[in-house]
């Protein structure tokens, strides 16, 4: 599903990802673990295509397609969905007509009619209470006055609703107590399928609890250097990131 | 042409009671400069007035359909009148009686420092007289359906609101023809409230591209009186509308929330000035503004605290968003504060669309221009959505989404 092959990415004159490697299967869930500042954000944002980072070297195969061709919204209606670690605050636009705009977008990319008014409030109540946000949330603006916490449920109140092949997590545990790391965690795990493939970026093994991946990647100064299973992310809590030569100290460089 | 009396094509000199007035107002206009981008009051707008003849007088009247409004206003003729809700009375200046003349003598004549509206002071054909009974309290909106032809149209509306009184007034310049170089509009409405009367005034200017529209609006307010107003403007080839707030009467308040657009080549000037007169009164200002293409929005926002309003409370904010690299906006608040125990903030920026915000819409599949056309009516529809008759507030959502989609 996803080949990114010597990814090199930069933002301004400053390199963060310097031959990144990693592949993901349908079906796989990865966790991209790493100390502050070894990139992973940076991964996140340049998959989904934030003009703010540049791609200076290597190449990122999506289902065969070159996705550096690709612009912002059309790798969304291919099926690519980024949970932001700070999600935006848009006052005025309600989240109403924010995701029937975003449905109705993918729908006419894959050729299919908009969808149906009384179908697309049932679905989006439901998925509201699946994730724990009160559907008077759904006419509020996009984000606007909610919690740390609320506004990650909202991102995968957005993804139930989207369902993206290749969803990307961006420290969506960040922030939130234990009930909503569950909630939040329910969410990916339902979309989980042998469609679909997930890529979490964590700073912390706790999620790893609640959502068990098939691999854990260890990212540090722009490359992985050490790949494994669910157990790589016991060892690193346990251990911390010293005895894989990563100096955690100077991590925000 | 140097002189604003030159515009009239004959000088004023009927048999009315207030014809005297209108002398007087002529007298002042022969001593009254065409304004220039000297003028402080005109300076980024001048170049837009293109007054240089002589303006025929807007055309003859018919009847008109009171289907479309409750009165309908034609160059300043009362054409059309539906059924009034009860403490609702109309006249016109021509048939108001020897006791109403003398309101309107003082309406027409006091007209501040805004030589437009003594231009339409002096240019009147007639006017309309709105008065509200003490204690009436109007629970359906008051439509007042402005039209305009080509030449000079100088509509005059006076609205008294006695004590008491309630009432939401809707306010709509249309023009009935295709305007041309001879062609402005200088509607005034002059609104007195007495002591506790409460007015919700929403006001939309014409929208025709081609529109050339030097509007006023004052308002008197006396003790414990509420004003609500929104304005609505889109930019026309000249287009300007001055808001005056006398706060007169202690514990008055007032709230002014108005969005404006322009697009194309486009042109609107908002200008509003609080006068915190008595103390204990309130002022909130909030102005949204979307410039975009090669269009020039203007907002000059004054709020004077007299000496002896003190426990005043004024906020104004003004947010503006260029579109554009060739768009123009002049934003200015200017405060002047004369006593010493008042709150009053302000604050105003022009910025541009927010790339995160962009990108963020456009991460969940919307394309750009969609995602640009969401932000750009979400700025302007948190004003919108608060206009408190739904009908108004339904039909400017979906009129402002066509124009930021290009449609209308």
């Amino acid at each position: 599903m996803l080949q990114i092959k010597d990814l090199h990415a930069s933002v301004g004159d400053k390199t963060i990802l310097r031959g990144l490697n990693l592949e993901v299967k349908p079906g796989e869930v990865h966790a991209i673990m790493g100390p502050n500042g070894s990139g992973k954000s940076t991964l996140s944002q340049v998959l989904a295509g934030n003009e703010a980072f540049e791609v200076t070297g290597g190449s990122m195969l999506y289902e065969g397609k070159d996705l550096s061709e690709l612009s912002i919204e059309e790798r969304a209606r291919e099926g690519i969905f980024l949970a932001f670690q700070y999600p935006v605050e848009i006052p005025g636009v309600s989240n109403l007509q924010f995701l029937r705009t975003a449905i109705n977008s993918i729908r006419q990319h894959r050729g299919e009619g908009e969808i149906n008014a009384a179908e697309f409030m049932k679905q989006a109540k439901e998925k509201c209470l699946e994730v724990k946000l009160d559907p008077s949330f759904l006419k509020r603006g996009v984000n606007e006055g909610f919690s740390g916490g609320e506004k990650k449920r909202n991102e995968i109140m957005q993804m139930l609703m989207l369902e993206p092949k290749l969803a990307i997590l961006d420290e969506t545990d960040s922030g939130l107590d234990i009930d909503a790391l569950k909630t939040v965690a329910d969410g990916v795990n339902a979309l989980r399928s042998p469609e679909r493939a997930v890529v979490m970026v964590t700073h912390y093994q706790r999620l790893l609890d609640y959502i068990v991946p098939d691999y854990v990647h260890v990212l540090a100064k722009g490359q992985i250097i050490k790949s494994g299973g669910k157990e790589l992310a016991l060892e690193l809590e346990q251990k911390g990131y010293g005895w894989l030569g990563i100096d955690d100290s100077h991590a925000n460089e | 042409m140097t002189n604003l009396s030159e515009l009239i094509a004959a000088p004023p000199g009927g048999a009315q009671p207030w014809s005297q007035t209108q002398v007087a107002l002529y007298k002042k206009l022969t001593q009254t400069p065409l304004p220039t981008r000297k003028t402080e009051d005109w300076r980024y707008s001048a170049r837009y007035l293109n007054l240089g003849q002589t303006l025929p007088l807007a055309g003859t009247t018919n009847e008109g359909n009171a289907a479309e409004a409750e009165l309908l206003v034609r160059n300043g003729r009362l054409v059309a009148q539906g059924q009034l809700p009860a403490g609702v009375s109309v006249t016109t200046f021509s048939q108001a009686g020897p006791g109403q003349s003398n309101v309107v003598e003082q309406a027409l004549s006091h007209s501040l420092n805004l030589p437009f509206a003594w231009l339409n002071g002096a240019a009147a054909v007639d006017g309309l007289l709105i008065r509200v009974a003490a204690n009436s309290v109007i629970e359906q909106p008051l439509r007042l359906h402005l039209q305009a032809s080509k030449g000079l149209s100088s509509p005059r509306v006076l609205l008294i609101m006695e004590r008491n009184a309630s009432l939401t007034l809707v306010e709509q310049l249309t023009l009935l023809d295709e305007p041309d170089q001879t062609s402005l509009c200088t509607a005034v409405l002059d609104i007195e409230l007495h002591d506790n009367a409460q007015l919700t005034h929403i006001k939309q200017t014409a929208t025709t591209a081609s529109a050339r529209q030097i509007l006023a609006t004052t308002v008197r307010m006396q003790r414990d009186s509420k004003l609500l107003a929104y304005g609505l403007h889109t930019g026309t080839a000249l287009g300007r509308h001055d808001l005056h707030v006398h706060l007169l009467g202690r514990g008055a308040e007032c709230e002014l929330n108005g969005v404006c657009l322009t697009q194309g080549t486009g042109h609107f000037d908002i200008h509003t000035s609080i006068e915190h007169v008595a103390p204990n009164c309130q002022s909130n200002e909030t102005y949204r503004c979307i410039a975009d293409d090669q269009s020039h929005l203007v907002f000059n926002g004054r709020i004077h605290i007299h000496r002896d309003a003190q426990k005043t409370s004024g906020a104004m904010s003004n947010k503006n968003l260029l579109l554009s690299s060739q768009a123009e906006i002049d934003a200015k608040p200017e405060l002047e504060i004369y006593a010493d125990d008042v709150k009053c903030a302000h604050g105003t920026t022009i910025g541009k669309l927010n790339p995160k915000e962009l990108y963020y819409l456009q991460t969940r599949g919307i394309g750009y221009r969609d995602a640009r056309q969401m932000l750009t009516l979400g700025f302007l529809l948190e004003l919108v959505r608060a206009i408190p008759v739904e009908d108004i507030a339904d039909r400017w959502e979906a009129w402002l989404a066509e124009r930021l989609r290009g449609e209308a």
